[in-house]
């Protein structure tokens, strides 16, 4: 596994800008809200869209370019968030997210992470304590206090509540795992956490290029999971979902369980009766759709450049052409649909074709000003629907939306659709 | 050579400092483009030879103005462009700057009552689309795709569209146009504070600025421009959802009065035939042929290669239908009311038959039912561009404009037996020897044809193997003193041994020593040579040339 074999990818890139807006027209529904990329949005400069990183990698294999402050700058000013991959896909068998992470691993690998510090922070923390606060891992389990939850340490049940660290350790946060617990033991869920023992998915891993931390997490995590027995492992995170269903099924052990985010697992519960959503809740919402929920959510496995011909000239790949479009998209809105007195106002981008919060990636915690302006964005977007409330069911998104709204003194609020569900059901 | 520090520091405080940058990794991503494995400069690879000094983006027309006028003071070349889809959209010499026009995309007005709109050049034909069409409007969108630059296409390139059967040739299509000259003197086309037309009293200064293909970025800056309008019978949004194998999207809905048909014919007489007469009856909003059969369905099931294959290539679907399917047109019928929508329908039947075509069944049943109501109208009207990139490259012959019968006989007929020796080489993609597109422009008034060819970029084999195929068709041009080569200028095509310019130095001389006429307005325009001319003109290698 290497950059050089998406080497035929890169050649491939035709540089007509497709990767940066939302493809062909009939999905668009203004001018105003047409971008797709963030990072070109932002920055504008050619090298910032996807079709850039992959002109700079090909220069990198070819020996024009070397490693450098802005290369790295470049690189990591994006928030990983598939929509280039989306846009160019309309049209094209290539993969082009699979090079952008690709470019992150051999950065990695060659010694870049030293320009990384923010990032190689987040990297230590999983080293050292499993999660990425920097918080002893007895901590994990303050959230559940006075609640009732099997430890699955000691006893079994069928369902994995994997909480995730920013569930579990950020107090602000903690309120979404706890209500998550508590519509669960309504409904009667057989279901118990790992506690203490919880360790991170490794997403940020992932996501800054940190191939070896990922793949030991990953594989650790699934032989634990496996361990356990159970059917399911449910997750309230979007990054942990789009991470274990995505991409953990690259690193090689068999998964013998299902991966659910916590919003389709309640909305099969609402749709068996043992939840009833019957108080209303007054209010007009506009959802957005996590990028690791959606698009990102959907299995990919790479190529790794492997394809054949047919038709002398044509290049098959010979995997499943992976667009996002089978991202959890309708269980949310049917969640929130089945909230008595709520109005949902669907914002112009949406779905497999949603606008990032700016949040992932390791943008955030690296390059603010790219996470900040992306939110913006989005509410801006979300304002233009005549919503007073946006949801959604991400802590990245959440806590980068309450930053946007702090900044730009926006009347908007935001709230996670367990925080609605939860006043519903009686 | 790097920008002097006191010039950098000139245009930073133009544009502002996060706005311009000569960083090796920026610069690089503007040396790389689409048919750069056919330039001469660096062929089979993928890389110019030369970086721009700098890269800046220009916020408004008067940061453009102040840009050019530096650059006049001293001595600089400039390039300017857009969303940027091809060779000609970057520098094509050492010691030029490049304006990324990217922060400049407003719409800055839609005249409903007169259907125009006023756009700036980053404004692309998908933000243009979707803001008419909901005030009952539609646009001529460049084949090059919906995420291209509407202004570009108006003003400075190539590029056809699929509803010039209506709606006209792109070129025409240009109204008022703002023009930042080589000078950086302000040049309004068209009625001061109006955008209505672009000319006024006195000779057309439109033929000047874009002529048939344009100046390539060879002229100036164009900084804002009136785009025609036209009817659009739909509603006023097209709600699509995931699925089919053509763009990944299709519609939800087929709108009440629409209806895409696929007539074929036998032989390309009753194939033109066919076209005169839909055009006497002014009955298609669409028309347009692409191709045979295996050349259709090649850019039909583009969405995955490996779908496409299985379903219609290994089930020997293709091969069959390229046996029945001669020469098929697409024909798109959309109509304001039912009774119109009838009529129409009716009398395109009555002229099918007439001209001795024929509707086969298995497009209208089954899942090409589907592609053809559900998802080509998607492909047509969002124009993405990529489907045409499935074999991970893509070019076209020269181009040829002109009545139905005469592209006919000089391209599509010629252009066939080469193609086909190719197409069986397996060093490009055997799509057929048929693969001739085909575009109507107002009513079959006129046709544009010209031969695709699908090769790997990633190959150099197989770039090799199409550089030559065209040069054995541009021999052919030669040897017959017939063909008409427009593309040679508009695009990278014709004489891939050569630059730009060199074959605009060739051609001229079959076509009224254009390049001389050329060489004198650039002059006349530019007098100090800074708006890089490597695709306009003939004195970037004639120095010396004698223009009396």
């Amino acid at each position: 596994m290497a950059l050089v074999d998406y080497k035929k990818d890169m050649m491939r890139c035709v540089r007509c800008s497709t990767c940066k807006f939302i493809p062909i027209s009939s999905l668009l529904k203004s001018w105003r809200f047409a971008q797709g990329c963030p990072a070109i949005a932002k920055h504008n400069f050619h090298a910032f869209s996807a079709s850039g990183k992959l002109i700079m990698a090909l220069s990198l294999l070819e020996g024009r370019i070397g490693y450098s402050p802005k290369v790295i700058e470049i690189l990591y000013n994006c928030t990983l968030c598939g929509m280039c991959d989306l846009s160019c896909k309309v049209g094209t068998d290539q993969e082009l997210w699979e090079v952008l992470h690709e470019f992150r691993i051999d950065a990695w690998q060659k010694g870049e992470k030293n320009r990384l510090a923010p990032h190689v922070s987040i990297v230590e923390s999983i080293k050292s304590y499993d999660n990425v606060w920097m918080q002893p891992r007895r901590k994990r389990t303050d959230w559940a206090k006075g609640l009732k939850i099997k430890d699955l340490n000691q006893e079994k049940a069928e369902v994995l509540y994997f909480v995730g660290c920013t569930y579990s350790l950020d107090p602000e946060m903690r309120r979404v795992a706890k209500n998550t617990a508590v519509l669960f033991n309504k409904a009667g869920v057989d279901f118990g956490t790992l506690g203490a023992n919880e360790k991170c998915c490794a997403s940020p891993a992932f996501m800054v290029g940190d191939e070896e931390l990922f793949v030991k997490t990953a594989t650790e995590n699934i032989n634990t999971f496996n361990q356990l027995g159970v059917k399911k492992v449910v997750t309230s995170c979007a990054g942990c979902f789009g991470l274990i269903k995505s991409k953990y099924p690259r690193v090689g052990p068999e998964m013998k369980f299902e991966v659910q985010h916590s919003i389709e697992f309640l909305n099969e519960l609402i749709k068996a009766g043992k939840l009833k959503p019957s108080k209303e809740v007054s209010m007009a919402i506009t959802y957005h759709d996590p990028c690791h929920l959606g698009r990102m959510s959907d299995t990919r496995i790479p190529s790794h450049g492997k394809e054949y011909y047919v038709l002398g000239t044509m290049p098959i790949k010979d995997i499943p052409k992976v667009m996002g479009m089978n991202g959890i998209y309708d269980p949310p809105r049917e969640v929130l649909r089945s909230i008595p007195g709520l109005k949902l106002l669907e914002m112009e981008r949406r779905r497999e074709y949603s606008w990032c919060c700016g949040s992932g990636g390791g943008v955030k915690s690296a390059y603010p000003e790219l996470a900040m302006d992306t939110v913006k964005e989005r509410l801006e977007e979300a304002r233009a629907t005549g919503a007073e409330t946006i949801v959604s069911c991400c802590p990245w998104c959440e806590k980068n939306f309450e930053d946007g709204i702090r900044a730009s003194d926006s009347e908007l609020k935001v709230v996670d659709a367990v925080d609605l569900l939860i006043q519903s059901v009686e | 050579m790097a920008l002097a520090p006191h010039i950098y520091k000139m245009f930073a405080n133009i544009v502002g400092s996060v706005n311009i940058s000569d960083d090796p990794a920026i610069l690089e991503t503007y040396t790389f483009t689409w048919l750069n494995e056919f330039n001469n400069l660096c062929a089979p690879g993928k890389f110019l030879p030369h970086h721009p000094e700098a890269v800046l983006l220009p916020g408004s027309t008067e940061e453009v103005q102040a840009i050019v006028r530096a650059c006049n003071r001293y001595g600089i070349k400039f390039k300017a462009l857009s969303t940027g889809y091809g060779s000609h959209s970057l520098p094509g010499q050492p010691g030029v700057v490049v304006l990324d026009l990217r922060r400049m995309d407003r719409i800055l007005e839609i005249d409903e009552k007169n259907k125009f709109a006023v756009v700036e050049p980053y404004v692309t034909w998908a933000q243009l689309e979707a803001e008419v069409i909901k005030r009952g409007l539609f646009t001529t969108p460049v084949q090059a795709g919906s995420q291209a630059s509407v202004l570009a296409n108006l003003t400075s390139g190539w590029g056809m569209n699929t509803f010039g059967n209506h709606g006209g040739h792109n070129g025409r299509n240009a109204l008022g146009i703002e023009w930042v000259l080589p000078t950086g003197d302000l040049l309004k086309l068209g009625p001061p504070g109006e955008w209505f037309t672009g000319d006024g009293p006195g000779p057309s200064l439109r033929g000047v600025m874009r002529g048939h293909c344009g100046a390539q970025g060879g002229m100036g800056v164009f900084t804002k421009g009136a785009i025609k309008l036209h009817h659009w019978p739909g509603p006023p949004k097209l709600e699509t959802e995931p699925g089919g194998m053509m763009t990944a999207y299709l519609l939800k809905e087929i709108p009440e009065f629409l209806e895409i048909v696929a007539p074929c014919f036998d032989t390309y007489e009753q194939m033109i035939d066919f076209f005169y007469q839909v055009g006497d009856a002014e009955l298609a909003y669409a028309m347009m042929r692409v191709g045979g059969a295996e050349h259709m369905f090649s850019l039909m099931g583009a969405i995955s290669n490996k779908e496409m294959y299985e379903q219609f290539y290994s089930t020997g679907l293709v091969q069959a239908m390229a046996e029945e399917m001669k020469h098929p047109c697409t024909v798109m019928i959309f109509a304001n009311s039912r009774r119109e929508f009838e009529y129409r329908k009716k009398v395109m039947s009555e002229i099918v038959k007439e001209t001795g075509g024929k509707i086969l069944e298995v497009m209208t049943e089954g899942p090409m039912k589907d592609i053809m109501m559900k998802q080509m109208p998607v492909a047509l009207f969002g124009n993405c561009t990529l489907f045409i990139h499935h074999a991970g490259g893509f070019v076209i012959s020269s181009g040829y404009m002109g009545t139905n019968e005469s592209v006919v006989r000089h391209m599509g007929i010629p252009q066939e037996e080469i193609k086909g020796k190719w197409a069986k080489s397996g060093k490009i993609l055997d799509d057929g020897a048929d693969s001739t597109y085909y575009n109507s422009f107002e009513n079959n008034a006129y046709v544009y044809m010209e031969m695709e060819f699908h090769y790997d970029a990633s190959n150099p084999e197989s770039v090799n193997a199409s550089r030559q195929c065209l040069s054995d068709e541009r021999n052919q041009r030669r040897l017959e003193k017939s063909g008409f080569e427009p593309n040679d200028i508009g695009l990278t095509c014709g004489d891939y041994e050569k630059s730009p310019q060199q074959r605009i130095m060739d051609m001229g001389p079959h076509y009224g020593n254009f390049h001389l006429w050329q060489e004198r307005i650039k002059r006349a325009f530019d007098p100090n040579d800074v708006s890089d001319r490597s695709w306009y003109g003939a004195g970037l290698l004639t120095k010396d040339v004698k223009i009396k």
